[in-house]
């Protein structure tokens, strides 16, 4: 008797086994043979295994119940309220995944993500197969992005869609689909289910991480420590508590076809105009925290393999479809929390070396109104804003110093110190700490 | 449905008879259809494709289930999780690589769903965290690509393959 014929390349056998390998290996046996190759890439059920194809849920259920999530409870596992991210993808740029637990101070900033890719090259290639990804499936039409500013008198939020197409970085068919979509994208869709085929399937990691780090008006790096990426339709329990019921509600409506849903606390005055691949001049950016500017070195690594990305702004698709008033909302876990920034904001701005040469200027001020800013009057700020002021040339902005003390000296009592975060000139990252006594004029 | 007891005969590639009980026989759906299309087997059932050493480990794999509730309809998600071999087969399926492949290829051309299932997922265990060239190496598997067509998956794929 001959030898038999190894299961292993007998397609119909090859086919019953390949289901049960979990996605890593499933992915990377495509280099096994071509058989294996072929047919990992040519069967549907293995294809969105790898969330290269949306799970096809008209096969699954008779209606996707994209746009009513409350209404129906259907048996299957995959109705629209479940949610299932990407595990591959989870692994590899973990902090895109926040648990929906996590906090916004133990969430760790999304463009470092990027760092172990930049470790491993290979990974930015234009052709790395996890730009293809679906970060989640059923997969998301759009992305939203949330964002809040600061304005004399109170907090404005503009809210933004983006739509799923497939990258930033090859354009061609991004700007003509941008085109011909251009009269409809003022009424948002999303009320319609998707079709498992549109628009090659839903949002692509490649454009999500992309939007991430070419968005420097809307991602600068420097803010991105209260930047949160939201998976689902649960708003975190912290940021309701923190931003109170209006976010809540924007955020509702922004996940209605947007399963994915950046928030980026960016004072809007700060950083306007800030030119694609200039990346943020100056200024001590968490992302440049050791030394290594992140966001400039993956866009340096990205020119090297030829690639030009584009900052994805209004002509490029981003379009702001609400905007308003966000009331300031002291809920209850605010204190804690803006408690727990402050230090960190403090601790970020190192030891305050006593006569040191290079004296970090900040200025705690007492009472309100000091200084050129003309901002007395509000006795509130988000802390998280105090990051993005050293670069603004737009806006001073005043900190509620809660009582933190950087300088080892008498700790002032909340409400009654006020920190001062001025804008620096040029290239200095120089702070200087001083009590208000101290800084006259 | 036959009563329990009835006797069959199997005869092996290698020409071996072995007996077999009829409600063990028919955790084959292809011996059970045969048989409905007959009535009562009388004569010897040549199963040409399997050697008795392999005949025997599936006899033995079928009488152990032979209580199992009938192969239910294709169910997606139970197909896709992997952990789930109960302990008897996971000892059953404690066999060198080429048994094992036999194994599969009877239970497939027996139509044996339960067997074929234990046996793609014990498979699967094997090659699951292996790279391309370890499964190669592992199941004796050709590189049939240009080195073109390799490094081009190469390319696509290589951000996954270090862990």
């Amino acid at each position: 008797m001959t030898t038999p014929p190894s299961p292993l390349l007998t397609p119909d056998l090859l086919l019953l086994i390949l289901p049960h390998l979990d996605p890593r290996t499933l992915l990377t046996s495509q280099r096994v043979c071509r058989l294996w190759a072929m047919t990992i890439q040519t069967t549907r059920s293995l294809q969105e295994a790898l969330f290269f194809l949306p799970v096809d849920t008209t096969q699954l259920q008779p209606q996707p119940s994209l746009t009513t999530p409350n209404t129906t409870t259907t048996k299957t596992t995959r109705s629209e309220t479940h949610l299932t991210l990407n595990p591959l993808l989870q692994t590899t740029f973990p902090s895109f995944f926040p648990s929906s637990t996590s906090t916004s101070t133990s969430t760790p900033n999304p463009l470092n993500a990027i760092l172990p890719t930049l470790q491993n090259p290979p990974s930015l290639r234009p052709e790395a197969s996890w730009r293809r990804m679906l970060p989640c499936q059923p997969p998301s039409r759009s992305i939203g992005i949330i964002r809040l500013g600061n304005d004399i008198g109170g907090r404005r939020f503009t809210r933004y869609r983006v739509p799923a197409y497939p990258t930033l970085i090859s354009l061609d068919e991004f700007l003509r689909r941008q085109e011909s979509d251009s009269e409809t994208q003022d009424t948002e869709r999303g009320m319609e289910p998707l079709s498992p085929n549109e628009d090659g399937g839903g949002l692509r990691m490649g454009l999500l991480i992309d939007l991430v780090l070419f968005d420097h008006r809307y991602f600068p790096s420097r803010i991105l420590t209260g930047a949160r990426i939201i998976w689902g339709k649960t708003l975190p329990v912290d940021m309701e508590e923190k931003y109170g019921p209006r976010l809540g509600e924007v955020f509702a409506r922004a996940s209605r076809d947007a399963y994915v849903v950046l928030f980026s606390p960016v004072d809007v005055g700060a950083c306007v105009g800030v030119p694609m691949g200039m990346g943020e001049r100056g200024g001590s950016g968490l992302v440049r925290r050791g030394k290594r500017d992140v966001r400039a070195e993956v866009e340096e690594e990205y020119r090297r393999l030829g690639m030009v990305g584009r900052e994805p702004g209004v002509e490029g698709g981003i379009r702001a479809v609400e905007w308003g008033e966000l009331p300031h909302y002291l809920g209850p876990g605010f204190r804690a929390w803006s408690e727990a920034r402050m230090r960190e904001l403090v601790r970020d701005m190192g030891e305050v070396p006593r006569g040191g040469s290079r004296r970090r200027r900040m200025r705690i001020m007492e009472g309100e109104g000091e200084g050129e800013g003309e901002l007395g009057g509000f006795g509130y700020i988000d802390p998280e804003l105090a990051l993005d002021t050293h670069h603004s040339t737009h806006t001073d902005l005043e900190l509620w110093a809660l009582g933190i003390d950087a300088e080892g000296g008498p700790q002032p009592r909340p409400g009654e110190w006020d920190v001062k975060d001025k804008r620096m000139d040029g290239d200095s990252q120089d702070w200087e700490y001083l009590p208000q006594r101290e800084a006259p004029t | 449905m036959a009563a329990a007891g009835n006797l069959l005969t199997f005869v092996s590639a290698d020409n071996v008879h072995i007996e077999v009980e009829r409600d063990v026989a028919e955790r084959s759906l292809l011996i059970k259809n045969m048989l409905e299309d007959l009535g009562e087997a009388t004569e010897d059932i040549p199963i040409p494709n399997v050697n008795e050493p392999v005949l025997r480990k599936v006899i033995e794999w079928c009488r152990h289930h032979k209580n199992d509730p009938p192969a239910s309809t294709e169910d997606e998600d139970s197909r896709r999780k992997t952990t789930d071999i109960d302990e008897w087969d996971q000892k059953f399926t404690q066999v060198d690589q080429e048994m094992l492949f036999e194994i599969i290829l009877a239970a497939n051309y027996l139509d044996i769903k339960g067997l074929l299932d234990v046996g793609c997922k014990t498979v699967a265990n094997m090659i699951k965290g292996k790279s391309p060239e370890e499964i190669r190496k592992t199941f004796n598997i050709q590189n049939d690509f240009t080195p073109e067509e390799e490094d081009q998956i190469r390319r696509e794929n290589e951000w996954a393959e270090d862990r």
